[in-house]
């Protein structure tokens, strides 16, 4: 890995083995057409690059995104068709007809996503199988199942691609265009709340990923670049027919993402070469292209689950990742007296809706009468408690008290059926989660998910990231590691710590979306004797910074001790609320479920 | 004839193109009911077993009687083969790595079938010989009506299988719930590999019962995957019942449209409805609302 000092491990373009690899076959790919001035080689080669272009958006919408769609010879088809058909009958100018494809590609993409912020996985496929499908009976019925052919060469104003080699350059200037366009796109923000967002859209949601406009802006994007590419394709072959766009292209394009490596723009390359080779050695033998794409696709999901010829090149010996120790994190001497969170840390910059002091004095969140049923099942019933800036509240219940589900409905998951919640005096009715998120109201889940195709630094720098421009940077996201006591880990995966450290590091997630209220469902839950007083702590010193904390949690003794105040729930009532003592002595509580020891 | 002259006819081809659509729906869930796996090999499945039919009944010493029961056997050994060669190895990833499996080995077994066919279309001798009933002003052939007797057969069979035998209510288990029907003794292991061999079981009768009809050809399949998908969405993916109510109604209206508008633009109009009802209805016409 080639660094340039600390910066570079935050620019977009890292230059490692897998980046250089990709680097010298395209480079590889473009020189021998060159060397031969064989057509027939530069047109092999011209087909290679323009699937790779397909490929980079199916790596962003599919590997990045987590979207299934099976529309991408559908879009690149509306792209063709479109700047075409500009070109014969508009004589419109190439470059302008190429840039009107892709925009009309990129609007059907748009479109086609609609459905995807309602469905997911097995239905986004089925509608995006009929799409391709119903794609390719539009095509034919514009240009006829042959096609046409007779289509004006490639030019960019002045600059005429007329030679086989001329428009292989022409598809190279395109790849590099596109590459460069899109990389800081997934190296950025947007790549790793994509990677997010694929790795759980409930956990992406509750540190502000908006899911709808990310899913929307990922099938736009890869749309717009399918559409370009589809544009270049027709003109660089001469025809155009229904046949280019058909499913087997997407099947192709399945195949070049899992072997390149889903989350790998370069990998894209690799996968586009290997896929455009293999019928140039098939030659002759058409009829056995098909089982041959088959098994190399099967072995590519089986084989590298993802990860694609590149991940080859990643392998590091044993010794260089040991140094970090994951599994045994380090050693935290009498952290316990050490902590306190610098305030620098946590403040955000001041947020235009939260509450002012002078309005209403400490109360920030207020639940009003909320119920929720499942069915013939009351969870909640008229919960009415509040949360006070600088305060900690417990809410407490035995198992099936409706805890959940109140953090649900507080944290906009849920919605509830009747009742109100309010958040610095504001009624948080019809807000997303990402939306309360970015309010300031950031919710934790019992069983943390992470991206495991981040580092550890860059699942905590989505947090926050997502929510404003200069909410979360890099050096905060340094500290909080620090904080925990983790900063060893801000390059490693997150399936390489234990579980406990994932616990800590979903803490440290929530500090990052810089929240005014944190509702931690189970903070303790999985932890070991040495993190649980840490946690503790942790929790106990944002009360000074004013943050206000709403805990879940089963094991008693942690609550009582940290918190201010404690709620009780019992069948999804609110059957005491007070401080721990007096919550403690409550009749209706022992009863209800407090046993007396476990308050010692 | 215009298309009022000619309903009943339409009426008819309707109902036995949509018993197909029900059984290709039917073979769809087995698998996608307790594995939440796509199979986008479903049509090739088909296309195998109409295929497979035309071999089995060119051997002298086999009747088309005989052949049917030993393509059931072939065809479900060939599910347990694809399950192990194909399935099985992604496992551990999520259904729809699986799902993205099943295209590549559709397209494995395209390829194996084209090597062993080629490309020419194949007749079959309809299995009851070319007697035709008339009704009324429309008139369905012996193979129409062995379709529709033979949908209505397998519906019945599988309605038992699921409802009443330990097996069939152990697949119901782990669609709703792997874990728990592993905690009771169901291996979703086997219960994949049940699934598969009798998807492809189910799908070889309804390419065998299809090829007299409209010849069996190596890509008879590939066009079935769409309205096999959306029969199965029409009926509320999960109930077998549903699935062939959903086949009948999209095969008579499917002949109503085919009929005014060309076959050719079957695939926009299936677009359509699929995101209709999706956004609609998603448990299907007769499905309920799930507790998921």
């Amino acid at each position: 890995m080639i660094r340039l000092g600390r910066l570079s491990a935050w620019s977009p373009v890292r230059l490692g083995l897998p980046q250089l690899t990709a680097l010298g076959v395209f480079a590889l790919l473009v020189i021998v057409p060159i060397v031969t001035q064989e057509p027939y080689h530069a047109r092999v080669v011209s087909n290679i690059i323009l699937t790779a272009i397909m490929g980079m958006a199916a790596v962003l919408l599919f590997g990045y995104a987590g979207q299934f769609s099976l529309a991408y010879g559908v879009l690149c088809g509306i792209g063709g068709y479109a700047s075409t058909y500009l070109i014969l009958n508009a004589h419109a100018p190439h470059f302008l007809a190429l840039l009107a494809g892709a925009a009309a590609a990129g609007v059907v993409g748009v479109i086609v996503a609609l459905p995807a912020i309602r469905l997911r996985g097995l239905e986004l496929a089925l509608i995006t199988f009929a799409a391709a499908l119903a794609g390719t009976a539009v095509f034919a019925k514009i240009s006829g199942y042959d096609g046409i052919g007779g289509l004006p060469k490639p030019r960019i104003g002045n600059v005429l691609f007329a030679s086989p080699l001329e428009q292989m350059g022409f598809a190279a200037i395109a790849l590099i265009l596109v590459y460069v366009l899109l990389k800081p796109i997934v190296a950025g923000r947007p790549g790793r709340r994509f990677l997010l967002m694929k790795a759980d859209e409930a956990t992406a949601a509750s540190v502000g990923v908006r899911l709808t406009y990310d899913k929307l802006l990922a099938f736009g994007i890869s749309s717009l670049v399918l559409g370009f590419v589809g544009g270049i394709y027709p003109l660089n072959i001469n025809y155009l027919g229904p046949s280019l766009f058909s499913f087997d292209l997407v099947i192709l394009l399945f195949f070049i993402v899992f072997l390149g490596g889903v989350n790998r723009l370069e990998g894209s390359v690799i996968g586009a070469t290997v896929v455009g080779l293999i019928p140039v050695i098939l030659s002759g033998q058409a009829n056995l292209s098909g089982i041959f794409y088959g098994i190399s696709m099967l072995a590519a999901l089986v084989l590298f689950r993802g990860g694609g010829l590149l991940a080859l090149l990643e392998w590091r010996p044993r010794s260089a990742t040991s140094a970090a120790n994951p599994r045994h994190p380090v050693d935290r001497p009498n952290l316990l007296n050490e902590i306190h969170v610098p305030a620098s840390v946590l403040s955000g910059s001041v947020r235009p809706n939260a509450p002012s002091a002078e309005t209403d004095t400490d109360l920030l969140l207020e639940a009003r009468g909320i119920s929720k049923r499942f069915g013939g099942l009351r969870a909640v019933e008229d919960a009415s408690f509040t949360v006070h800036r600088g305060e900690i509240v417990g809410l407490v219940g035995a198992n099936g008290a409706g805890k959940s589900t109140l953090l649900g409905l507080l944290s906009g998951y849920l919605v509830p059926d009747s009742g109100q919640v309010l958040y610095g005096g504001r009624d948080l009715r019809g807000l997303s989660p990402a939306k309360r998120a970015f309010l300031g109201m950031v919710r934790t889940f019992q069983f943390p998910v992470f991206s495991n195709e981040m580092t550890v630094r860059e699942n905590l720098l989505v947090a926050g990231e997502s929510l404003g421009k200069h909410r979360t940077r890099h050096e905060n996201v340094d500290d909080i590691l620090g904080l925990l006591a983790l900063q060893t880990m801000g390059n490693l995966r997150v399936n390489q710590v234990a579980f406990g450290v994932q616990k800590l590091l979903d803490l440290g997630r929530a500090l990052c979306a810089v929240p005014d209220l944190l509702l931690l469902d189970e903070p303790a839950a999985g932890l070991g004797p040495a993190e649980l007083p840490f946690v503790a702590a942790t929790i106990a010193s944002l009360r000074s910074d004013g943050k206000a904390v709403l805990l879940v949690d089963h094991n008693m003794a942690f609550v009582m001790q940290l918190a201010d105040r404690i709620v009780v729930l019992d069948l999804g009532r609110v059957i005491a609320v007070g401080s721990p003592e007096a919550v403690a002595k409550d009749p209706r509580v022992i009863t209800a479920y407090l046993s007396p020891d476990d308050l010692n | 004839m215009t298309i009022t002259d000619q309903w009943q006819q339409l009426l008819a081809t309707g109902l036995v193109v949509g018993s197909f659509y029900g059984l290709v729906a039917i073979a769809m869930q087995i698998v996608h009911g307790s594995t939440r796996i796509l199979n986008f090999a479903q049509g090739d499945f088909v296309t195998a077993g109409a295929l497979v039919m035309v071999t089995l009944v060119s051997i002298p010493w086999l009747n088309v009687w005989t052949a049917l029961p030993i393509l059931v056997i072939i065809a479900f050994v060939f599910g347990v083969v694809f399950d192990t060669c194909v399935i099985r190895p992604t496992r551990s990833q999520p259904p729809i790595i699986s799902s993205l499996a099943t295209v590549a080995g559709g397209a494995i077994l395209r390829g194996l079938l084209l090597l062993v066919y080629g490309r020419s279309t194949y007749s079959v001798k309809p299995f009851l010989g070319e007697y035709r009933v008339n009704i009324g002003s429309a008139f369905i052939t012996s193979q129409d009506l062995l379709m529709l007797v033979g949908a209505a057969a397998i519906l019945l069979s599988l309605v038992v299988f699921f409802q009443f035998t330990w097996l069939g209510k152990g697949m119901r288990a782990t669609a709703q719930n792997p874990e728990g029907a592993l905690v009771v003794g169901v291996n979703p292991q086997v219960v994949r590999m049940i699934a598969f061999g009798a998807s492809a079981s189910v799908s070889a009768v309804a390419g065998a019962l299809i090829a007299p009809i409209i010849g069996a050809r190596f890509d008879l399949g590939f066009g079935l995957v769409l309205p096999a998908f959306t029969a199965a969405v029409l009926g509320g993916l999960g109930s077998a019942a549903g699935a062939v109510a959903g086949g009948l109604s999209l095969g008579v209206v499917g002949a109503y449209l085919d009929g005014i508008l060309g076959s050719e633009v079957r695939a926009i109009w299936l677009l359509g409805a699929l995101l209709v009802l999706l956004y609609l209805r998603p448990y299907g016409l007769l499905g309920k609302r799930s507790s998921e």
